[in-house]
């Protein structure tokens, strides 16, 4: 257990330093919202560099893993020392002072303490279960598991095998051609754990739910207040699916944090924080390195970005602080295409060949298991309406949006114009996991719709949130 | 004249919504990534979702609040009183599964806690991964996810067509002769098969001499 917990501790300690470089001359985040962009971050480095080092043939062993990454911490620290930034800021503890400080009437403070107890409980509930339970879904063995398996007892990724098992090709119908970085997570938990434990190998999981859970808290309870935050959040850990899938090794939870953590940094780097486009880059990147469909997200953000620079050219904004940060980032996922094309792994999983149709009906299928409300809260169901009702969105908004909407969009264009997913379990599953990798993105613009509508709530139009709805 | 289905449908939502403990929990298994909530009580979040809007434009008109403000305002209310009732829905089934899984699964072992999920074909697994002496075997048995359940707990041994280890569990067709130490499955006939360990009567490994 103690193994397991290091293996959890250094990629944070990697991403932490990283996200504190990044981000020294950024004066308003503080050490939670850095511990929870860190996780993810050293994650997703940790993943990609044991890659690099199993295709130069280098043993996925303890210590040829480790040791570059301590190498790594050590010299970053060093980095960090010499150039003064501050890497533990005072933390704070603003819920607890609203809670118990003077400031709040006793019903504000009722509501957010049991909110706080229930999200609280909730995601230890989470842990709890990951605890419990070892792997017991059967498209964990097959799409994640078994690779991982064999990656780890077999010290690398299966590159010298015979064709047929050529980077795992045929264990239990495993598609090769997905991205590694769940794989790899599993091979990493086991390095440390020292055999395959089909319990704590997948103790990053749950990890992941908490550090975008805290992360979403915060932000939102910086824009408007911890009662509005605390609510959304609790509502949002609400959905059925997230919370199997948290506990269980898929990968589209770790996807779904890739994609909302994305689309903060860039709401972070079109208010003028130059910090936030590099780590809009290396979210990209870990997207495009944990699933096949991240790119369909990632192509309409950068198409975003672009628009944004493009509209915002001589206004302050640097391609040095901006563009070039952002595309080299994106650099930490060529090496997983550059190897998936030279050995034509082909995109997508195996069953899936391009044979088209047209079934428009689909589309309203698709409507029908949205209003159905199984798996999600009402988010759904609530966007479009408040949407409608927040009035003009703000450019802010709309650059946000739309790659979440492009995203959206391109799995109901894969239902109606292929013939994948016909069968009814098949495409309920393919439909309600997708939807869960873009369902925290969905609260994010849920919640800065509410934002807007409370803004607007006695007729301001725009400009800085009313003082009344602001934390203290 | 009613159809009796619908009738009965429309009878049930009106039966849930006065006694909203009767609404069954909701069903489901993440092994398909879906959960299964009854169409009552989606009917009675939409419901109480169009209620409290209607109710609340109406407050807030009565309050002088022109009618588009009353409406945001009213739908943001609506939000967050069907969120806390789906909060309230789905937390129940969430927390009832935890307890049973806290009943089934602490203070076990991972391999207890597996055997749990997978029983014999597990056991199995784990007695031919000890007996088997290198990383090959031929699997044989009738039942496809059997076969794939039992391929992912012996790895990193791998399934392979003519290896000299056989393990058999649960093949209908297949048939192990002691006395003559043949193994017949279909048109497969393999001599010198010697028994290694039989788990029970139908599953069972052998190694060809």
């Amino acid at each position: 257990m103690i193994t397991a917990l290091v293996a959890l501790v250094i990629p944070l300690m990697l991403g932490f330093l990283i996200v504190s470089l990044l981000l020294q001359h950024d004066t308003t985040s503080g050490l939670a919202e850095r511990f929870c962009l860190a996780y993810p971050l050293g994650m997703g480095i940790v993943t990609v560099q044991m890659f690099l080092l199993a295709i130069v043939h280098v043993p996925l062993k303890l210590w040829y893993v480790a040791a570059p990454i301590m190498i790594e911490i050590a010299g970053l620290s060093l980095w960090t020392r010499k150039r003064n930034v501050v890497l533990i800021k005072a933390p704070s503890f603003g819920l607890l002072s609203e809670i118990f400080g003077a400031g709040s009437n006793w019903i504000k403070k009722v509501s957010l303490v049991i909110l706080t107890a229930l999200v609280t409980v909730k995601i230890a509930s989470i842990f709890m279960e990951t605890c419990l339970r070892p792997i017991f879904a059967w498209d964990s063995f097959a799409n994640w598991s078994a690779g991982a398996k064999a990656f780890f007892y077999s010290h690398g990724l299966l590159l010298d095998a015979s064709p047929e098992d050529f980077f795992g090709k045929g264990l239990l119908n495993r598609n090769a051609n997905y991205p590694p970085h769940n794989p790899l997570l599993q091979v990493w938990m086991s390095l440390w754990i020292e055999h395959f434990d089909e319990v704590f190998v997948k103790l990053w999981s749950p990890v992941y739910l908490l550090s975008m859970s805290v992360y979403l808290y915060v932000i939102m309870a910086r824009e408007t207040s911890r009662l509005i935050s605390l609510a959304i959040l609790v509502l949002f850990l609400s959905s059925p699916l997230m919370s199997l899938h948290s506990f269980e090794v898929y990968s589209d939870v770790p996807l779904s944090v890739y994609i909302l953590f994305a689309l903060i940094m860039f709401l972070y780097s079109m208010r003028g924080k130059d910090g936030y486009w590099a780590l809009m880059g290396l979210f990209s990147a870990e997207a495009l390195f944990t699933k096949d469909e991240a790119p369909f997200f990632v192509l309409p953000l950068l198409l975003a970005a672009a628009v944004f620079l493009w509209q915002n050219k001589g206004q302050g904004i640097t391609l040095r602080k901006s563009a070039i940060p952002l595309f080299a980032s994106l650099f930490l996922a060529v090496p997983w295409f550059v190897f998936k094309f030279t050995h034509k792994l082909g995109f997508g999983a195996d069953y899936v060949t391009v044979e088209l149709t047209l079934r428009p009906e689909m589309v309203w299928q698709v409507i029908l298991l949205i209003a159905s409300l199984a798996n999600f809260n009402v988010f759904f169901l609530f966007i479009p309406l408040l949407a409608i009702l927040a009035g003009r969105p703000k450019k802010e908004f709309i650059l946000l949006g739309v790659p979440v909407l492009c995203y959206a969009s391109f799995f109901i264009t894969v239902y109606a114009l292929t013939v994948f997913f016909s069968g009814k379990l098949m495409f309920e599953a393919a439909v309600f996991r997708n939807m869960l990798t873009y369902y925290p993105s969905v609260c994010f613009l849920t919640f800065l719709l509410i934002k807007t509508i409370i803004l607007r709530w006695d007729g301001v139009q725009t400009g800085s949130i009313s003082p009344k709805y602001l934390s203290p | 004249m009613f159809d009796e289905t619908l009738f009965t449908k429309a009878y049930n939502v009106g039966s849930c919504l006065t006694d909203l403990l009767t609404v069954q929990p909701m069903h489901g298994a993440s092994v398909n990534g879906w959960v299964d909530i009854p169409l009552t009580f989606v009917i009675m979040i939409y419901f109480m979702a169009i209620t409290i809007t209607a109710a609340s434009v109406a407050y807030f008109m009565k309050k002088k609040n022109p009618f588009v403000q009353a409406l945001r305002k009213s739908v943001l209310i609506a939000f967050f009183c069907s969120g806390l009732l789906y909060l309230v829905y789905s937390e129940r089934t969430w927390y009832e599964w935890l307890r049973h899984d806290v009943d089934a699964y602490s203070g076990k072992s991972t391999e207890e806690k597996t055997f749990i999920d997978f029983g014999s074909i597990y056991d199995f697994a784990l007695a031919a991964q000890k007996a088997l002496k290198d990383g090959e075997y031929t699997l044989y048995t009738s039942n496809k996810s059997f076969s794939l359940i039992a391929q992912y707990y012996l790895l990193p041994k791998r399934n392979r067509t003519n290896s000299k280890n056989i393990l058999v569990f649960y093949d209908t067709d297949a048939i192990y002769d002691d006395s003559t130490k043949t193994f017949i499955k279909g048109d497969t006939r393999v001599e010198n098969a010697e028994m290694i360990f039989r788990y029970d009567a139908g599953a069972y490994m052998l190694r060809i001499r």
